[in-house]
């Protein structure tokens, strides 16, 4: 009908534009998938809610679990960060390699997933830079039994 | 009521206008004014001199995707994530670069799957992939499409190829998904 139409095609475009603002600067949700992050996450069919706040590691500190853009492959991925620009890290798994220490470089963090013999992160890729980050892994949505926030990893010393 | 409406609308029409600029920049097109003299002389040649910047108009949609050695590119600089940087692509995915600087680590490097070797025109004033490598393309910004401001400038960002004081052996074939991160 036609009033119905017009009034249809006025808001519809103003609903995607406010969609895009929300996605873009407060937060999305997003599906996940794979062995890397469990136990936290399960290896399919779960959701999690990823806060804008943090895009390009803004605010970002060890420990936190955060969404970036692969570097190598075209997707996006989650996984734990464990050293800031400037902090010493392992380089390869605890008890493998040469036991290595490297220096995080300028603008760059080391990640890590949870699962770490089913994890490719930064043991494979180097240090990935802070403009890659999409935003911050605040909480879990999905599956509905482990709704829950997300917990910064780094437990304070005893 | 009636009044209600009358004071949300002026605000609610400035809140749409702001979402609509963030569509456009993020989607579409991005301004940015060229600074340093990095790109010398293809964007703000007048640099040095004067400090007069380019202002050049940067697409998005799909810009990291059919990219071409020889475009101008704008992207997220590696060692600061709140800095955007201006360069132009020299080699992509599968090239072999020879960097020009003798204090890159590697004598030769290939570029790995979806990342491209990025220089300033200018190489005597530039900080490019000679110092800090190749860069992801999902670190890029927006392919440079028009120069805008100062008006006598207006014009397409022409794409150059091999213009380069590094020596680029060309790869022949695209290079396809390493299988390790398919």
């Amino acid at each position: 009908h036609g009033p119905q139409a017009w009034r249809l095609a006025f808001w519809a475009p103003q609903l995607f534009i406010w969609l895009h603002f929300g996605i873009y600067l407060v937060g999305t949700i997003k599906d996940t998938g794979g062995p890397s992050m469990l136990p936290l996450l399960p290896v399919s069919d779960s959701a999690v809610w990823i806060s804008r706040k943090y895009r390009r590691g803004r605010g970002i500190q060890v420990g936190d679990v955060i969404s970036f853009a692969h570097p190598i492959g075209d997707y996006n991925a989650i996984k734990r960060v464990v050293g800031m620009p400037g902090d010493f890290v392992l380089r390869d798994t605890p008890g493998e390699g040469e036991g290595m220490m490297i220096q995080v470089p300028r603008g760059h963090c080391y990640v890590v997933g949870d699962n770490l013999p089913w994890s490719r992160d930064s043991r494979m890729l180097g240090p990935i830079p802070l403009a890659l980050i999409q935003g911050k892994v605040n909480a879990t949505l999905w599956p509905f039994t482990r709704i829950g926030r997300v917990e910064n990893g780094l437990a304070p010393a005893l | 009521m009636q009044t209600l409406r009358q004071y949300a609308r002026f605000p609610y029409r400035a809140g749409l206008a702001f979402a609509t600029g963030i569509l456009i920049n993020e989607k579409l097109a991005s301004p940015l004014a060229i600074e340093g003299s990095s790109m010398h002389p293809a964007l703000s040649p007048d640099y040095h001199a004067t400090g007069r910047k380019d202002r050049v108009v940067f697409t998005k949609w799909g810009a990291a995707h059919d990219l071409k050695r020889g475009d101008v590119i704008a992207f997220w600089t590696p060692h600061d994530p709140e800095k955007i940087g201006v360069k132009r692509v020299v080699a992509v995915a599968g090239d072999t670069v020879v960097p020009r600087s003798d204090k890159y680590p590697l004598r030769e490097e290939v570029v790995p799957f979806n990342h491209v070797w990025v220089e300033g025109d200018n190489e005597r004033d530039t900080k490019d992939s000679n110092d800090y490598g190749p860069i992801s393309k999902a670190l890029i910004h927006g392919k440079a499409s028009y120069i805008v401001w100062p008006f006598v400038r207006f014009g397409p960002v022409e794409s150059i190829h091999a213009k380069s004081q590094s020596k680029i052996r060309e790869t022949p074939t695209a290079m396809v998904v390493p299988e390790e991160y398919l």
